[in-house]
């Protein structure tokens, strides 16, 4: 089977798999996109754009609502990080800076490994449990249910991680490896929350499905 | 579902009576402590740590800082002074050089 064939959709968002993310979408190229999506009930790629240029490694992401449509065609909507890929080739390297629709053909990556340190993941969940009741003033919810394979991308969706951050996590293709590079960069990370106190934003990451 | 909210510190005392060991629940705790304007609690939760857990730099800075506030200057240099011991065991030049500022301020 040949590499497959998905529109993108640069953004200053990194969307891990699980993860939510409702987008206003307004410019005719992504209206189009997003009409095509529902209609063939596929998904489309969202890609980290730096000024420097889009990464390679993206996740699709899954239509699950249209939350509004307005008259002159723009629209809200709600999607659900899938897949995460690499972009083996732009198709039309021209077309975003020409206002049309970015294509790529792109493979889909899988983790390679499955296995988590049990350490680990108890650390990873400790520091979550207090970052979050930190940052949003309440427990972090219903940690315990979720997959052992997902727990590094909860974490690394709710929390208001630096975007170069969750980008590293999107790219590393074992849970136990992001588990671990969670855990390293909290440690670091936590101790600091208090001390922002004041200028702290609210606004987080997005939540989890 | 609890049907009152609990309070960032008792959310954070809860955290630590389940891992009394855990050295950043400890810590959060403590600052929550003293940003809440509670300084005798967060006073007894720093030591507490400090002492169970000597290598967790970024409470030394914090509590010299609670110390100076409450005017007590001979022990914020104590704790300084540890701090700034136990950053460079760790490698923490950023953490080390933060305490060698406050030091030279309280003279």
């Amino acid at each position: 089977m040949g590499p497959d064939r998905i529109p993108l959709f640069p953004l200053n968002v990194v969307l891990l798999p699980g993860a939510t993310l409702p987008l206003h979408i307004f410019e005719p190229r992504y209206r189009q996109m997003v009409r095509r999506c529902i209609d063939d009930k596929c998904e489309f790629g969202l890609l980290l754009a730096l000024p420097k240029g889009i990464v390679r490694v993206g996740c699709t992401a899954e239509i699950t609502e249209v939350l509004q449509r307005y008259p002159d065609g723009r629209m809200d909507i709600l999607t659900v990080g899938r897949s995460p890929f690499r972009i083996l080739e732009l198709v039309n390297t021209d077309a975003y800076v020409n206002d049309e629709l970015l294509e790529g053909d792109v493979d889909f990556l899988d983790d390679r490994e499955y296995r988590t340190d049990a350490r680990t993941r108890n650390d990873l969940l400790q520091l979550y449990e207090v970052c979050h009741t930190l940052i949003f003033d309440d427990y972090p919810k219903n940690i315990e249910g979720e997959a052992a394979e997902y727990l590094s991308f909860v974490v690394a969706s709710t929390l208001p991680l630096d975007l170069m951050w969750k980008q590293q996590i999107l790219e590393l293709r074992s849970e136990a490896d992001r588990q671990e590079r969670l855990v390293g960069y909290l440690r670091e990370w936590a101790p600091h929350l208090q001390k922002q106190e004041k200028s702290r934003a609210r606004a987080g990451g997005s939540g989890i499905n | 579902m609890s049907d009152q909210k609990k309070s960032r510190r008792q959310m954070l005392e809860e955290f630590v009576a389940r891992k009394p060991d855990d050295a950043f629940s400890l810590y959060g705790l403590a600052m929550e402590c003293m940003n809440s304007g509670d300084p005798g609690a967060a006073d007894q939760h720093f030591r507490a740590l400090l002492q169970a857990n000597a290598e967790y730099v970024p409470a030394y800075l914090m509590y010299a800082q609670l110390l100076v506030r409450e005017s007590r200057g001979d022990e914020a240099r104590t704790v300084l002074s540890s701090g700034i011991a136990a950053a460079e065991k760790k490698g923490d030049q950023h953490a080390r050089s933060e305490m060698e500022v406050l030091l030279s301020e309280i003279g």
